[in-house]
Parts: C-alpha cells; structure tokens; sequence
C-alpha cells in the first residue's frame, strides 16, 4: 500500500535532489501526497448521497409524491436534507483536513467550498419556498408565514439561521464581495456558524426523516457532530497551534516601492512541511494585524530555518508587513497548496508568471533538477515591477533554461494576446511536451491556459493556483 | 504610507451587527403556539355534569321515540358506517374511535340540554353525517356528526387523521378528542383551532363545515 503511494515521489529524481537555494539550509520535508484518491472521493460522496437521498426515500418521501397534498411537504423535506448535506460537504472543504488537501490543494477546495456555498444557497431558497407552500396548502399564506417564522417550535431557529446564512451566500456573491474588504467579508461569513448551529434543531424535531427514526436521527447527529469536530480540531486547532507556536521575521527586504520580501524563521519550523509553490497564511503578531491573517506564496524553497515570502502591497494590511521589524512574531498556517515541482513529473517546465506571481515560480526553481530546462515568461506592467529577476536568471542558467520578461502595459503590447497560442509556440517550440505553470493575476491565468492549451498542452499538464478570492 | 490603519472595530461591526439583529429577530420571532398540552376541552360545567348523565337518557329517549331507527344506526354503529360510506383506509382510526367516542357523545349534550327549557320541543339529535375527507399535507381528516334541528352540531367525532408519522400520531391522539368536544361544546366551527395541531384543526372544521352546509 504505501509503495503504491510513494511512487509518485519516486518517479521525480529532479524533485528530490534540490540545488542548493540561494537562501540556504536543508529544505523542509515535502508534503506526502495524499492517500484519498479521485475514486475515494467519489464514492465517498456518493455514497453520502445516497444516505441522503434514502433516509428521505426510506420514509416515505419517494411514495409522497404520488399526491399532491403530501408532495409539497416530501419536496421540502428533501431540499431541506439537501440543504444540510451540501452544506456539510462545504464544511468539511475548508475544514482543510490534510489528505484532501494535499491532493487538491486548498485553493482549489476554496473553489469547491464557493461552488457549494452558491447551491447552497439556492437548495435553501427552494427549501423556503417549497416549505411555503406546503403549509398555505392547509392554513393559508399569512398562517403558514407565522407557522413556519415562529409558532412551529424550533422555526424560529430556523429562520434567524436561514437569515444569517443567507446573508453569507448573498455576501460571498462575486458582484457583493467585491465591494466589501476581505476582512468584513470574512466576519461576516463566520455567522455561518452560527446559522448553521441554530437552525440545525428543526431538521431532528420537524418533518418524518428524522423526528421518528432514532436510527436515521443518530446518524444525522453524529454526522454533524464529526464535522464541527473536525473543524474545531483541522481548521481552528491550526490557527491556534500557528499562534501558541509563531515564528518570528528574519528580514524584510524592500524589493521595490511597492514589493518586500520577508523572511520567517523559528525552531517549530522544523515540525512542519512544505514545498516550494506552496502558500502560508501569514498573521503578524502586532498591533492592527494579529487579527487579519493573509495568504502569502513562498518566494523561495523553504527549509527548516526559513520561509520566504515576497508580498505586494495590495493597500490593505499587506502594506503594513512591509514595516514590520525582525524579531516580530507571526503567526503562520500552512504551507498549503497542490502546485509543486511533484506537478510536472519529471517533465521540462514553462514558467508563466505575471506581478508578485513570480514568487512561487522562484521557490520552485529553485527545487527543480537540471533534466527541467525551465522556460520562464515574466509578464510585468513595468521594469520596476520586475522582482527577483537576477535570481530567475541565475536560476534558469544553472538549470538549462531561458528566462523571457515582456514589460508594459497590454494596450502598448505588440501583440493583443501575449500568451496567444501563435506566440507561446513561437516563443517555446516544445510547450506541448512541457508541464506548465502559470501564476498571476486571473486575466493572465486565463489568457495562458487558454494559450497553453491550444498549442496542444493537455490540461492536465497546466497547473495553476486557482483564485478563490 | 496610502494606507489607513484597518480596524478591527470597523471590520467585525458588520458581522456584530448582523448577530444583534438575529437576537432580536429570534426574540421576536419565538413564541411557538402554546404546546399541545396547554390545549384544554371546552369548560363543561362541572355540576352540571352530574345532572346531564342522568339528562342523557332524556333526550337518548327523545331521540328514540321521534326516530329510533336512524338514531341508533347514525351513532350507535358508527363503524359500519363508515367502512359502508367508502373511505378505505380508515379501519385502523375508527377502530379505535367508540372507546374515545362514548363519552364525548354523553358530555356534550349538556349544553344541549341547558338550553332545552328555552326552545320548548326538546332538541332531536339527527342522524350522523360523514363529511367529505379533507387532505392535509400530513394526511387526510375526515369527521362524522350529527346536526339537531337547529342545524347545531349535536355529535361529532373524527374518523380519519392522519397517522403517517409518529408526530402525528402523538398530536393527534390529543388534538382529536378536544376537537370533537370542541365542535360540540360550540356547535359550529367557530371554535378554535387546537395549538400545535393547527393543520389537523383546520382539516376538521372544513369537514364538519361541509355537513353543516348540508354539503356532505
């Protein structure tokens, strides 16, 4: 069992004999890929979904839909099973637990968690309506309003926590979030919690599936109480033990204006792993910031002594980073992240970067063998944009490579699509036999995936961090 | 620096915010009807009580003399009834209606009686009616009464509730009989709907509606 796991590691000589980093010292242990693979997954959720849908079939829900009168309240049972079961799975998502993670990295399970968040909501809005509808059948609209918002025991619960959670899905809207600062946002969306807590109590005590079977209600339970368990242990027990165990600032270096790199050591460091590609969620220890904690890429391979990020300030807290003096502790969770030198599978590599997307391309240079002969296109507005650029060159010099850098902004460009797939096969001859990993803003990423992919590049071959915010 | 010190006060009012309207939404919002328990029959006067049993046999009498035949197979055999009058799935509830039922059909003449020495022909409980089934999202409600001759409702009792689930059973195992004292007790369906079995009430006085509009 674990030769079969460990063969993918195996398989990569580049990644597990690293050049020396600039920064020096013996690189962090690699993340173990994880054990849950693609088909673990599925079954695992199928096999949920079907809990489901049986519990609510098993009692009776499936034959209700014969009549009219008994419809209504079998479709409102079921949405609001469905309800509950989506909402858990979104849970357990960013509850971060660690083989899920490893595979997928937890970008792309934020992804996942808004995908559901979204159906969520929606499963909820017809939970609502359908349930509306149920009880006016028999008392009329205005009398099953106040049936449903409070007379009915336990609906009061019920809908206070519909409210709150509504109010996080419609927040978490892309059109909504945009105007709110992450940190309001992210308040905001903890009332989940809270919505979920208290509406759980009408889903045991109302409707057949659960109020008459102890068996399927037992289940129900233990369902829920295993994921606020594992996000009491997963997610907050990470940022607790990121704050009973902080690492402090080495160095801030300014890069330029707008750009510093920090450096991050301590002793708990070594109980961790990591790799380059990977983020951390940084939360400095000081004044106006112990509070906001932000996702940071390496900018370097880390080891046991250090973590290095580069970090842009984007006008929020990130700019208070920047002045922040060694010694400073910070609190820091993860590394977390699926795109790594173990992506590319020994292949050679074309590097895509656009701004402080650079950074995870730097770490993983310097990770890669010589067999990578790294291809590097660096997409930046303007030359003092350009950060780490003396260390890419040297990088893809030592490895083989080449590195590319196109300045300006894409109005004075030559070309309208930079990463057109004319252009990238102009530019990479063998793109179609290389492992690509493009970081950047979402524009660039789209642009080059689609370039990538055209020139025949499977996707499975294009990796990229996938923006959840 | 372009930037401003972020505070925490100012990123978590929101979120506060929102949680002190919940408080106060739930506080609003939860005052669930009283529970079944606090549902209480209809305030038959105690002392009386005593005087209409030996009352019942009057008017039982009256009855009997004016129209024994139908009187005694309206009310006396209301299971056969009911199974004659088609509603197939009812065997279970009506099973076990008479046990329930007896008494019910002796206390609520009282009323009846008290307000004999006004209307001076004693009043004649007519025969039992089934009224139409009436579906509820939790199951069909179905009621059998009798009228007298001033069109009130003189007996009245359920044959059909629903019994899919086990709250059901729970609530409608006492919202029943307060139900059929309630109709009688009132005479009509102006009574009101029994708390916490708010589905059930309404399903019944529909039925019992339709046999006083004679609709049954």
């Amino acid at each position: 069992m674990s030769m079969l796991m460990d063969r993918p590691t195996d398989a990569n000589p580049p990644a597990s004999s690293p050049i020396s980093s600039p920064v020096g010292g013996t690189p962090l242990p690699a993340p173990r890929r994880g054990r849950l693979n693609d088909t673990d997954v599925l079954a695992v959720l199928s096999a949920f979904a079907f809990l489901v849908v049986g519990t609510w079939s098993a009692h009776g829900g499936l034959r209700a839909l014969g009549a009219w009168d008994t419809a209504w309240t079998s479709l409102a049972s079921l949405s609001g099973l469905l309800t509950s079961a989506v909402a858990l799975v979104a849970l357990v998502l960013v509850a971060r637990p660690r083989s899920i993670e490893r595979r997928y990295g937890l970008d792309r399970l934020f992804v996942w968690h808004r995908i559901l968040g979204d159906s969520m909501g929606l499963l909820l809005a017809v939970h609502i309506a359908v349930s509306l509808v149920a009880w006016s059948r028999d008392l009329g609209f205005a009398d099953a309003v106040s049936q449903l918002t409070g007379a009915e025991p336990y609906m009061a619960l019920a809908t206070v926590g519909a409210f709150l959670v509504g109010v996080v899905v419609i927040t978490s809207l892309k059109s909504v979030r945009r105007t709110l600062s992450y940190e309001t946002w992210w308040f905001v969306h903890l009332l989940a919690y809270a919505g979920f807590a208290i509406a759980f109590s009408h889903t045991i005590t109302l409707g057949t599936d659960f109020a008459d079977d102890p068996v399927a209600r037992w289940i129900w339970i233990s369902l829920h109480v295993a994921v606020a368990a594992l996000l009491l242990v997963s997610r907050w027990g990470a940022t607790v033990m990121s704050l009973v165990r902080p690492l402090r600032i080495r160095s801030v270096t300014r890069l330029n204006p707008d750009t510093v790199a920090v450096e991050i050591g301590g002793k708990s460091l070594r109980r961790r792993s990591g790799a380059a590609g990977q983020f951390c969620f940084l939360r400095p220890m000081a004044r106006g910031l112990w509070w906001q904690a932000h996702p940071f890429s390496l900018s370097a391979a880390p080891t046991i002594d250090t973590l290095r990020f580069t970090i842009k300030d984007r006008g929020d807290a990130t700019s208070s980073i920047g002045s922040l003096r060694p010694g400073r502790r910070v609190a820091v969770e993860g590394p977390f992240g699926a795109v790594t030198p173990e992506v590319l599978e020994g292949r050679k590599a074309l590097f895509v970067v656009g701004g402080v997307g650079v950074a995870p391309a730097v770490a993983m240079l310097q990770s890669l063998g010589p067999g990578h002969e790294p291809v590097v296109l660096y997409r930046a507005h303007s030359e003092s944009d350009l950060v780490h650029v003396d260390e890419l060159h040297d990088l893809c010099e030592r490895l083989g490579g080449r590195l590319r850098t196109l300045i300006g902004p894409t109005a004075r460009l030559a070309v309208k699509d930079p990463f057109s797939a004319s252009v990238l096969s102009t530019v990479v001859p063998d793109i179609a036999d290389r492992g690509v990993v493009v970081c950047g803003p979402d524009r660039l990423v789209h642009a080059a995936r689609a370039g990538a992919k055209a020139c025949g590049v499977p996707p499975s071959n294009i990796h990229s961090e996938h923006s959840w915010w | 620096m372009k930037h401003k010190r972020e505070s925490l006060a100012r990123r978590v009012l929101p979120a506060l915010s929102l949680m002190g309207a919940s408080g106060a939404l739930l506080a609003a919002l939860d005052h669930p009807a009283g529970s079944l328990d606090a549902a209480a029959p209809p305030p038959i006067p105690s002392g009386d009580a005593s005087s209409s049993v030996t009352i019942v046999p009057t008017t039982g009498a009256t009855a009997g003399t004016t129209a024994p035949t139908t009187e005694t197979a309206a009310v006396g055999v209301p299971a056969t009834e009911t199974v004659v009058a088609g509603v197939p799935a009812t065997t279970v509830p009506v099973a076990g209606v008479p046990a329930t039922n007896a008494p019910e059909v002796a206390t609520p003449v009282a009323p009846v009686v008290t307000e004999a020495p006004t209307t001076v022909p004693p009043v004649v409980c007519g025969a039992a009616v089934v009224g139409p089934t009436v579906g509820t999202k939790y199951g069909p409600v179905q009621v059998q009464a009798a009228l007298d001759s001033n069109g009130r409702v003189c007996a009245a009792h359920a044959l059909v509730w629903p019994t899919e689930d086990g709250k059901s059973v729970r609530i409608n195992d006492q919202a029943i009989p307060l139900l059929d004292q309630w109709a009688v007790y009132q005479g009509d369906t102006s009574f009101s709907s029994i708390s916490g079995a708010t589905i059930t009430s309404r399903a019944y006085k529909e039925s019992l509606q339709a046999i006083i509009d004679g609709r049954a």
